[in-house]
């Protein structure tokens, strides 16, 4: 059996030389600039203190600290719902305003109103909040239009309120980056062939129905694609957005695993214990695109791996 | 695509030849240097006929250096043949000190301030108590009433101290440090200072009765800021209001020497209380908390915040607006409240930390040179030159021997970024320096000056003073009273990660969320609310925080004791 | 006659049925407009106030409530930014590294994701896991500084391009819109004897056009944004800068003149009175623009490429 499987291997590794020859450099590559960093992950059984040839060894107390933090239950299940309302939310959003971009039939609009859409895309994350605090405020627009339309009778502080908070951070989210996610399925649906549409039209199928039947299932892979290896991002949160409209009346839904990196690993320069939750986090990542990619498997027939 | 690139590439040749050039190099001309220093009265560095040396300076805050034609630093480079390179810190200050160290590939020198001390065990780091001895007589002088206390555990001196060597008398003339401030327009029409927290709290009230609105914008009572680290608005009134400097997250007995947890006092929670009361009251807005600070400013500019407790340095850019608009009553005085039967501790003068200072680096080319250098910064002549600049051009001698500025100079050293580009004040503000007054009893910092203060007075300042019978803008302060040698824990250093070190990250941790909730506690929730933040304090292991700084106390106790 | 009368039923229903798919269509365009108009309104405004705020007065700036045009007029704010003397430097490095690695990258990517894109490929499963791994993994800062260091990296040009020409991200992109081009494409070629890479130049890389733009796009503006490189690998380098480094400077020495603990120490130097043309509210505003508009420039040349799109179908016939 091994043998047959050996005898198989080498002719199409010599028929496949050209491919072998191609993928060598990329592989040493990714190995020298990815892979020989993670020398460094030995810092997390480490108390490292930058400067020192000798570094003393501590086991798994810095995994302890984590798992054993009275906080990180709360930390894991803000960062666990904040991405996923981000996922669900990024994603139908990006997908329908591609869709709909792609609907505009004067080319010239469509060129304008999708360079506008990914321009909050270029703002930092502290003008864009300082935007986004001003509009919610208690004389922010969104209170005057709430009062206008007698929705509620005195200014509502949204970001004094946990319960808003996620939605507000998942929002903020969307209006920054919806824009620039759509290019990539714009690109996408330039490889759908066109034939496919003029035949929908010759049946009489309406724009709608293009759009739901031929646009949509052409991007299907590349979405599939994004969606898995985002979920193995499930655990990256973020932390900019959350940091600059937190207060101490919503850090209780605030707090992200990034921001805790930040607070007990940067900040302390612990990097032991930012290295530690990196390797958490890597695990965890794997964990999820590898049930990502078999539910993908079963249930669309198409998979990243 | 091919067309683009093309034009890049084009673009980035043609830029390629406005690249860099060099600085010509200049030599050392002994004569020349001892005629400047002549010219201006400064004493000979000794150096005017040594090669001329460079030597960058990391400073651990960001800054712009000054231009290269500063007149004033050239003279001193032309004296000393030393050139000094600032590089200054850019991003996040671990990160940055953490790729440094890791390294080993850094400056000559460094300001690293309280944060850095784990440099010095590293090795990295030159001692220098010999070399002062040896080569620095003015510093060793200059150092001389903290000497002991420059001193780290290892027995050796790493740090060159450029904060806190107060030299004779501090003057202050404006108040920069904490105050509960009042808009100077509530002041006025009460004529008089609020006696204490009830009556500032009642003035704040009855003008806001009167006045509901300012210049069309809703007044607001009294404002909080709790962002990030400019928290201390939210979490220090307590420690002042009983009567403490400001210490940190303990505070000190100074009787026995030992540092105990000011959280749990009953003196914090009646705080609180009282600013849970005026939220019910409307005074306090519940949004104040959710202020990021470029709102809290924004409100302050405004000119409709009546009151705020603050460090003047924080709000103060909210004022230059309204400076700028001519609203002078719309800014603000400082009054330093207590509780009863306390006497007030809110002006500090200039403690010394110890470990604000320069580090010179294992590295460095020429260490020697290096402290000869700051030897030379810090003698008076050269201290005068950097600040005030040439006599006859940027100030002069009046009829009193007082040393002014001419009214076109004080119109120009309005901007700030005049003075770092024609002063030295680059160079002063990162070297050993003094800080007080000369021995001719004029201020070491210019702007402290009282007649420079008189003159930049605005004539709404000036009538208003005279109403409330101050002279200045510290009027209503108290003057400062001596800390003692361990003042203050906030700057001292907790080992990255200790166990010390994470509950007072801890503690803090429950300052964010439980203190807002204080304030906009529901009427009737106050005290369970204050029994749950309790509780959370208590079940963190603080004495292993008093511990370490009750040790650190006795280590500052014994070298000041031994000095 | 049966088939008569079948024939007229069926051209009476498709009628019926395009009349009706024309409302419907109506509907659907006036949808399509009004959706637009706010998501223009919303994705401009942001813009368009960070820009009024780069023109305004920067300490009438501190008071807020500057929405679509300036209050106080004035250029001061660019005329700061732009008195640095190594902008120039600054912006030459930062054009070249875009360019550098855009090219670098694409070429890089591509032919990652060409290799992984070859199904029969023997080891494209393991070649994928291998890649895409590198997308959760990350070894930290400082094992990061060392091999760069190490490699000769630390204030070496090099440094903005050489570490970051893969991205596993971009390749499985590339790879997905290759998969989802016609089989027929890469046979087509086969039959003519095309060896792998030719296949790969020839063949694969025109028809991939929207993606390398979607992809170069990514790879540009990454490059362009970033100052970290610069902080930690070329800081000490002035002919190194980039122009966001310098732009960072503006912005953090603004922060700290501005207010902060080292404005503690300075209180007493602070002029009384003292007018500051210098605020983080001005200059962030200002460094976004300027930031933002050269790279915003490059999207129109390469917005061609999604509109034209391939018509893979001319292959096939």
């Amino acid at each position: 059996m091994q043998t047959q499987t050996r005898r198989k291997l080498l002719p199409t590794m010599i028929r496949q030389r050209e491919l072998i020859f191609m993928s060598i450099p990329i592989v040493v590559y990714v190995f020298i600039f990815s892979y020989l960093p993670l020398r460094g992950w030995e810092m997390a059984f480490q108390h490292f203190r930058p400067g020192r040839a000798e570094q003393e060894w501590v086991g798994l107390q810095h995994f302890r600290f984590l798992f054993t933090d009275a906080g990180f239950f709360r930390i894991m299940r803000n960062t666990l719902a904040m991405s996923f309302i981000n996922l669900v939310l990024g994603f139908a959003c990006s997908i329908f305003l591609a869709l709909m971009i792609n609907e505009i039939r004067k080319k010239a609009v469509k060129r304008v109103v999708q360079t506008i859409s990914y321009l909050p895309h270029f703002l930092s994350w502290v003008v864009a909040c300082s935007l986004i605090a001003n509009f919610l405020a208690g004389d922010g627009i969104l209170n005057v239009l709430m009062m206008r339309l007698g929705i509620i009778d005195q200014p509502n502080i949204f970001l004094a309120n946990p319960d808003y908070f996620w939605w507000i951070v998942g929002w903020s989210n969307v209006w920054k980056s919806v824009g620039w996610n759509t290019i990539i399925y714009l690109a996408a649906i330039t490889a759908i062939d066109p034939e496919l549409y003029e035949s929908a039209e010759l049946d009489g199928a309406g724009r709608f129905a293009r759009m739901w039947h031929i646009t949509l299932p052409g991007i299907k892979s590349t979405i599939l694609v994004l969606v898995i290896m985002n979920i193995g991002w499930i655990l990256n949160a973020g932390f900019e957005v959350q940091w600059l409209l937190h207060n101490g009346l919503t850090i209780d839904v605030a707090e992200t695993i990034d921001v805790f990196v930040i607070r007990w690993g940067i900040n302390m320069r612990n990097y032991s214990l930012a290295t530690a939750l990196g390797m958490f986090k890597t695990v965890v990542s794997i964990v999820l695109i590898v049930g990502a990619n078999q539910l993908s498997k079963r249930f669309a027939q198409e998979s990243l791996v | 695509m091919k067309k683009v690139i093309a034009l890049l590439i084009t673009a980035v040749m043609l830029f390629g030849a406005a690249a860099c050039e060099t600085a010509p190099t200049r030599e050392a001309s002994g004569d020349a240097g001892r005629a400047l220093a002549d010219k201006h009265g400064l004493p000979y560095s000794g150096m005017e006929d040594m090669d001329p040396i460079e030597f960058t300076v990391w400073i651990r805050n960001p800054n712009t250096p000054p231009r290269a034609d500063n007149p004033i630093l050239d003279i001193i480079e032309q004296i000393t043949n030393v050139k000094i390179n600032f590089q200054f810190l850019v991003g996040e200050f671990e990160q940055v000190t953490s790729v440094m160290l890791a390294s080993g590939d850094w400056a000559d020198a460094a300001f690293l301030g309280a944060d850095g001390d784990f440099f010095l065990t590293s090795g990295q780091v030159l001692p220098l108590q010999d070399l002062i001895e040896e080569h620095a007589p003015n510093l060793r002088a200059h150092y001389d009433p903290w000497w002991n206390l420059m001193h780290y555990e290892d027995g050796n001196l790493y740090i060159a101290e450029i904060y806190g060597t107060q030299t004779n008398d501090w003057i202050e003339m404006e108040h920069w440090q904490t105050a509960f401030w009042l808009q100077k327009d509530v002041v006025d029409h009460f004529g008089r200072a609020p006696k204490d927290l009830d009556e500032y709290f009642d003035f704040i009230r009855e003008y806001m009765a009167l006045h509901p609105t300012i210049d069309g914008v809703p007044t607001m009572g009294f404002e909080i800021l709790t962002e990030d680290w400019r928290r201390f608005c939210i979490d220090n009134p307590p420690m002042f209001l009983a009567g403490y400097p400001n210490w940190g997250t303990a505070l000190a007995n100074e009787e026995t020497n030992t540092a105990y947890c000011r959280w749990t006092q009953p003196w914090t929670k009646d705080y609180y209380k009282k600013l849970n009361e005026e939220f019910h009251n409307g005074l306090i807005n519940a949004e104040t908390l959710t202020l990021t600070y470029d709102q809290y400013i924004a409100r302050i500019a405004s000119g409709a915040v009546l009151g705020i407790f603050d460090q003047r340095w924080n709000f103060n850019p909210g004022q230059l607006p309204l400076i700028a608009e001519g609203r002078f009553e719309r800014t603000y005085l400082p009054f330093d409240l207590t509780n009863e039967g306390v006497a007030p501790r809110y002006t500090e003068g200039r403690p010394f930390t110890g470990n604000n200072g320069l580090v010179v680096n294992v590295t460095n080319p020429d260490p020697v040179r290096f402290v000869m250098y700051m030897d030379y910064i810090v003698r008076e002549e050269v201290q005068r030159f950097l600040e005030w600049g040439i006599e006859g051009e940027h100030w002069f001698y009046n009829e009193n021997g007082r040393m002014e500025r001419p009214d076109e100079q004080r119109d120009l050293q309005r901007d700030q970024r005049w003075q770092v580009d024609n002063l030295g004040y680059m160079l002063r503000q990162y070297m050993p320096k003094m800080e007080g007054t000369y021995s001719c009893g004029n201020s070491t910092t210019a702007n402290n000056q009282p007649e420079e203060y008189f003159a930049s007075l605005t004539g709404y300042d000036r009538d208003l003073f005279e109403r409330l019978g101050i002279q200045m803008e510290s009027g209503f302060m108290s003057p400062a009273v001596p800390v003692p040698v361990y003042f203050p824990f906030w700057s001292m250093t907790l080992e990255d990660g200790s166990p010390p070190h994470i509950v007072d990250q801890r503690i803090e941790d429950v300052n964010v969320r439980m203190l807002p909730r204080l304030v906009v506690a529901p009427e009737g929730e106050f005290d369970a609310i204050w029994d749950e933040y309790q509780a959370a304090l208590l079940a963190l292991d603080r004495d292993a925080l008093i511990e370490e700084i009750n040790r650190q106390i006795q280590v500052r106790l014994s070298a000041f004791g031994s000095n | 006659m049966n088939a008569n009368e079948n024939t007229s039923g069926k051209t009476v229903s498709i009628r019926r049925k395009r009349i009706s798919t024309k409302a419907a269509d109506r509907i659907f365009v006036a949808f399509n407009i009004i959706f637009m108009t706010f998501i223009v309104t919303v994705m401009l405004y942001p813009f368009a106030n960070t820009l009024a705020i780069s023109f305004n007065n920067a300490t009438d700036s501190l008071k807020g409530g500057i929405y679509l045009w300036p209050r106080i007029f004035t250029t001061d704010n660019y005329k700061n930014i732009f008195e640095n003397p190594l902008l120039l430097i600054a912006f030459r490095n930062s054009v070249l590294r875009t360019v550098l690695s855009t090219i670098g990258g694409l070429f890089v990517c591509s032919m990652a994701g060409y290799i992984l894109s070859r199904r029969e490929f023997i080891f494209n499963k393991a070649l994928t896991i291998y890649f895409l791994l590198t997308m959760y993994v990350s070894a930290g800062l400082i094992p990061t500084f060392f091999l760069y260091r190490d490699l000769g990296l630390f204030n070496n040009f090099a440094v903005y391009v050489v570490p970051g020409l893969f991205g596993a991200f971009n390749v499985i992109v590339i790879r997905t819109y290759i998969q989802g081009l016609p089989d027929s494409l890469v046979e087509a070629a086969r039959i003519d004897g095309a060896g792998e890479f030719r296949t790969y130049i020839q063949i694969v890389l025109p028809v991939c056009k929207p993606v390398l733009a979607t992809v170069g796009l990514w790879i540009a503006v990454g490059n362009w944004n970033d100052w970290f490189t610069t902080l930690i690998y070329a800081s000490t380098r002035d002919n190194l800068t980039t122009l966001q480094y310098e732009l960072m400077k503006v912005l953090s020495t603004a922060i700290a003149q501005m207010s902060s603990r080292q404005a503690a120490f300075m209180a007493g130097q602070a002029a009384a009175g003292g007018f500051q043309n210098i605020t983080p509210i001005a200059i962030r505003s200002t460094i976004t623009i300027i930031a933002a508009v050269p790279i915003l420039c490059v999207y129109p040349f390469l917005q061609k490429y999604f509109v034209k799109g391939v018509h893979v179908g001319s292959v096939k016939g």
